[in-house]
């Protein structure tokens, strides 16, 4: 009778003592987004003009499309001669972006583009001007620095608290520097250019 | 020679292994970040109860929230005690190790919780995510691993 009651005794003992361990496994997880949101809201169009160029190429035209909103005139055309000049037939507008999806107040810096040529759409003839983009503007529309131009040596394009800004892009449009034969032909004369805005 | 049964069979039973169980209701989630340099540690603190701390150069764009863990099967009524695992490291999903990867330790979690009559207990668990100062940048994209939580029960 003794020798049953202790083996009760210690197995209830030792079960009391016993400890029972598991791992319960999960996932953990994080999305990185250094890239902000940009979005092309309007191009750059440099209106409907009567355009010259100098065959020689010394005398050069220049039309440049204002980035401030509301501007007027937006196209205003200078150094024109009789020999390279620009005429506005039709005012052009300046393009605009939006950056959206970044960090509220983050100050985010703009690289503007590195192609300069407006070619002829239908085909461009060597003997025909092209046109030399540059001179870009940047003009902030929206955020803490609104209607403030941009300025790339202390990067000023903030964004506002919904993590949107919004930016206006002016450049000048010149006659080219080529000897050339033959007039700018009617027609459209464009190129693609890209920009980047990061942190 | 009735009682040594009885023993036998007692002890037979608090011997047997308990077949807990866990659901994920929600995995933790340290958001979608920014990091702008690599230059420096930052981290990224999701506390069990949901609030949100960074420190360093990285910024939230959307907060994350601490994992849910639905605990099944355990003894009715009984403290569950957690206890804390190795830091993990969470590697992006695409670019593997060619992006520069977070390490993950967890520490916002209850020492311990009483499972109720169904021998269930939720859980909530927070941890610190820390950026790794390195040569490599931190590529846009998803990052995960899994990890685990190791729970022992005292009867």
């Amino acid at each position: 009778m003794k020798l049953p009651l202790s083996l009760l005794s210690l197995s209830v003992i030792f079960a009391s003592s016993t400890a029972f361990s598991a791992t319960e496994t999960f996932r953990a997880e994080v999305t990185v987004q250094n890239t902000v949101v940009l979005t092309k809201d309007s191009d750059l169009n440099f209106g409907t003009i009567r355009a010259v160029a100098d065959p020689s190429g010394n005398d050069r035209a220049r039309l440049t499309v204002n980035a401030t909103p509301n501007a007027s005139p937006i196209s205003v055309s200078t150094n024109n001669t009789e020999n390279a000049l620009f005429a506005v037939i039709e005012d052009g507008e300046p393009a605009a972006f939006t950056v959206s999806e970044a960090v509220p107040n983050a100050i985010l810096s703009i690289t503007e583009p590195t192609q300069t040529q407006l070619e002829f759409e239908d085909g461009q003839d060597t003997d025909r001007p092209d046109f030399e983009i540059g001179n870009w503007l940047f003009v902030i529309t929206s955020g803490p620095n609104a209607n403030a131009n941009y300025n790339s040596g202390t990067p000023n394009l903030q964004v506002a608290q919904d993590g949107t800004v919004s930016f206006n892009i002016g450049a000048s449009l010149d006659t080219s520097d080529r000897t050339t034969t033959k007039p700018y032909a009617d027609g459209v004369y464009a190129g693609t250019f890209q920009i980047e805005v990061a942190y | 020679m009735r009682f040594l049964l009885l023993a036998t069979v007692l002890f037979s039973v608090f011997s047997l292994p308990l077949q807990a169980a866990s659901t994920e209701q929600q995995a933790l989630d340290f958001g979608t970040l920014v990091i702008l340099a690599n230059t420096n540690t930052s981290s990224v603190i999701v506390k069990d109860d949901g609030s949100i701390n960074t420190q360093g150069s990285v910024y939230v764009l959307e907060n994350g929230h601490p994992a849910e863990l639905l605990l099944t099967d355990f003894p009715a009524r009984t403290q569950l005690t957690m206890n804390l695992v190795a830091p993990v490291d969470l590697i992006h999903d695409v670019d593997g190790n060619m992006s520069a990867e977070f390490s993950v330790r967890l520490n916002g979690f209850p020492k311990y919780v009483i499972t109720n009559e169904f021998g269930e207990a939720k859980v909530f668990i927070g941890g610190i995510l820390t950026t790794d100062r390195s040569a490599k940048a931190y590529a846009d994209g998803h990052y995960s691993s899994s990890t685990y939580l190791e729970i022992s029960v005292d009867y």
